[in-house]
């Protein structure tokens, strides 16, 4: 690809840096110029093949990061508009808004742009609401999947996940009696919440210093950012003015300026020379930036249980199933056997027809908090494959290039791929759990901005429709293994074989569904959509083109 | 030459002579504690290919952990079932029987094997599900179409 892009990256950034050229387009006075002038002077990384990366992509970062903004300043009003809360009660509690002051602020969080190297990454850049909060560009999505992050076009190597029902997930645990994993957060179940106790608000962690995403060589970084941000009296009232306490070295600006995984740091991941007190607070103030993200995840704009199931398990005569939703529904707790871990709260009754009125969970959470191997094919475009040289700090993402393998829970339990397992006893299950990834909910798999909207599924986003996740559930053994797939095969009559051979989850692969029944399938899926009952906060914010 | 029900009673004691379990001297947790487990209908060659198959058997070892493991023992000599091939399944809830499929890998083409199935909870555990030795046959390799 080289250079082709080169000219419209220019004209990108110039965007995603606002009129006062300090990377900066939320104008909270964050001063980003030096990266802001280096990313203007010098070309992209760009290992890629010709033609892996959609040739709209710098447009389509233009349009969300637009939107970004614009929900961005709705939520700095909304917080303006809130009528401050008292402080009463021991323990001391923010009466009457208190709650939504905390949501407020994980969300200005989640829709900052300055939260990143470059300040031009938010949250939510991979994470939009009409998309069930999950990958926004129906061309990235259609193709390579992964986002580029804030240093472009740094790749990271799986599927952004939706945030919706994210908080739902326990901690991460092993269950010696199940012997299985149960909780945590990310696809490979690396955010354990060991710490902080919530496995999510340690997952919006994660992306800030991660070196393919938000790019931050320090958490503390994070906070300086928060220290700048003009939402910072909103942090404060909520956790206190000690949150910013911290007298940060007069290179702070430089060194946040600068992308995690450069060689100038030497594999330091705290170069910000803090006092062993200010790195305290600095930590303590970064987990409470995480808590609040998750405040806000776990809110009804986000995981709202509003979608048409939700009305029919509430008894609501105007949301009743249709035929087909209903046959799939039946299908899908019986010859699909998808409730063996999308738990759909008829677990305990087998019998061949349930009725509305005996269903044990109201609020069923589509998932199982476990982890599986489902013998997903690579998907050959993940740009990852190809960043196996170093980029212009000296950082190469994945020196094993082509040969890199995604075990999973696996690379986690083994500390490999950006994963830490923080309990040794975990080290000698990775190879039972190699290839496994988490069992995501069902819930919100079809929200999307318009039908053709494209919205990738399993951890490579190998699959591009729920019809194809269906077909693959369905048919994955079903056809003569061994025989390569052509163009005109795959995902039709033929499966490349699995990336992972070890685990394999045999549970599905030859399910006997006619046609019929797969789209019977895909019907009830769809009424797990949020916004039915009342319409879904920030849908309305997708400002493309449908395909 | 010995007749099938005599290698089907000495593959048996080879399999199950001494449980994994009992050498490893571990005492089964009350809930995990197996019935009798018998198999539903006869085990099936789902598919197979030069160098892989699929085998599906349907038995009363429902219930239990949520994942439990097909598993297939298998080899040339039916005397001598020297390999082994599990496959993680989950359990339906509240479901007296477990339909297991299991796959097995690296198989030489156009060769009978011969095997006996079994079931393991998530402790990976075997129950001891007893049946006959049965056999299946890979097919030949197909010569590739020239291009």
């Amino acid at each position: 690809m080289g250079w082709r892009l080169w000219a419209v990256l220019l004209v990108s950034l110039a965007g995603a840096c606002g009129s006062d050229g300090d990377g900066n387009g939320n104008g909270n006075g964050n001063g980003n110029g030096d990266s802001a002038s280096l990313a203007h002077t010098l070309p992209p990384y760009d290992p890629y093949p010709p033609g892996l990366l959609p040739p709209d992509l710098n447009t389509e970062i233009d349009r969300v990061t637009a939107e970004v903004d614009r929900i961005f300043r709705e939520a700095l009003a909304e917080w303006k508009a809130t009528p401050r809360p008292i402080l009463t009660g021991n323990p001391p509690t923010l009466q009457n808004t208190g709650k939504r002051l905390v949501e407020i602020l994980g969300k200005l969080e989640l829709f900052d742009r300055t939260i990143s190297v470059n300040g031009n990454v938010a949250c939510s850049f991979c994470h939009m609401p009409y998309a069930g909060f999950s990958g926004p560009i129906s061309s990235v999505n259609a193709t390579v999947v992964a986002y580029p992050g804030s240093v472009h076009y740094r790749f990271g190597k799986r599927k952004p996940q939706s945030y919706t029902y994210s908080p739902f997930y326990p901690k991460l645990e092993f269950n010696q009696t199940q012997q299985d994993f149960y909780g945590g957060n990310f696809w490979d179940l690396r955010s354990t919440g060991y710490e902080i106790q919530s496995s999510d608000a340690e997952q919006a962690q994660h992306p800030v210093v991660d070196t393919q995403e938000h790019g931050f060589p320090d958490t503390a970084c994070v906070v300086f950012r928060l220290s700048q941000a003009p939402y910072r009296p909103l942090f404060e009232l909520i956790w206190g003015k000690q949150a910013f306490d911290i007298d940060f070295p007069s290179d702070t600006r430089r060194i946040c300026t600068t992308p995690g995984g450069a060689a100038v740091f030497h594999g330091n991941t705290m170069p910000v020379a803090l006092s062993r007190a200010d790195r305290g607070r600095a930590s303590a103030t970064f987990d409470q930036f995480a808590l609040s993200i998750s405040a806000y995840e776990a809110s009804p704009d986000v995981s709202a249980f509003s979608s048409k199931f939700d009305a029919f398990l509430a008894g609501d005569p105007s949301a009743q199933l249709t035929e087909d939703e209903m046959a799939g529904w039946q299908l899908f707790r019986g010859k699909a056997v998808c409730n063996t871990c999308h738990l759909d709260g008829t677990e305990s009754n087998s019998t061949a027809s349930i009725a509305q009125t005996s269903i044990a969970s109201k609020a069923p959470l589509f998932t199982d908090f476990t982890s599986t191997n489902l013998g997903l094919p690579r998907n050959p475009e993940n740009p990852f494959y190809f960043e196996n040289v170093p980029d212009r700090y000296g950082f190469t993402a994945n020196p094993a290039g082509r040969a890199f393998t995604d075990l999973g829970v696996g690379l986690f339990l083994r500390s490999e791929a950006g994963g830490v397992n923080v309990e040794a006893d975990w080290t000698p299950l990775a190879p039972k759990f190699d290839g496994k990834m988490q069992v995501a909910t069902a819930r919100n798999v079809d929200m999307r901005p318009c039908p053709t909207f494209v919205r990738a599924y399993m951890h490579n986003g190998y699959l591009k429709s729920l019809k194809e996740v269906v077909h693959f559930y369905n048919t994955r053994d079903a056809f003569l293994p061994g025989v390569p797939c052509t163009r005109d095969t795959e995902k039709k009559t033929c499966w490349p074989p699995p990336e992972v051979d070890a685990n394999k989850d045999m549970t599905i692969g030859n399910l006997g569904l006619t046609d019929k029944e797969e789209n019977q399938i895909v019907a009830f899926l769809r009424t797990l959509t949020d916004g039915y009952t009342r319409p879904y906060t920030d849908f309305k914010t997708f400002t493309g083109t449908c395909p | 030459m010995r007749s099938p029900a005599a290698l089907t009673i000495a593959a048996l004691v080879a399999i199950h002579g001494v449980t994994p379990r009992a050498a490893a001297g571990l005492a089964r947790p009350a809930e995990l504690r197996p019935r009798q487990v018998q198999l539903v209908g006869r085990p099936v060659l789902e598919s197979a290919t030069p160098d892989s198959a699929v085998i599906r058997w349907t038995d009363t070892s429902g219930g239990g952990t949520h994942t439990h493991h097909g598993i297939v023992r298998y080899g040339l000599d039916p005397r001598h079932l020297d390999r082994t091939a599990r496959s993680p399944n989950r359990a339906r809830m509240n479901a007296t029987t477990m339909t297991y499929r299991v796959w097995i890998d690296g198989l030489a083409p156009n060769t009978t094997y011969y095997y006996t199935v079994d079931a393991a909870q998530a402790d990976g555990i075997a129950l001891g599900l007893r049946g006959p030795v049965r056999k299946f046959t890979t097919p030949p390799r197909r010569p590739r179409r020239p291009h």
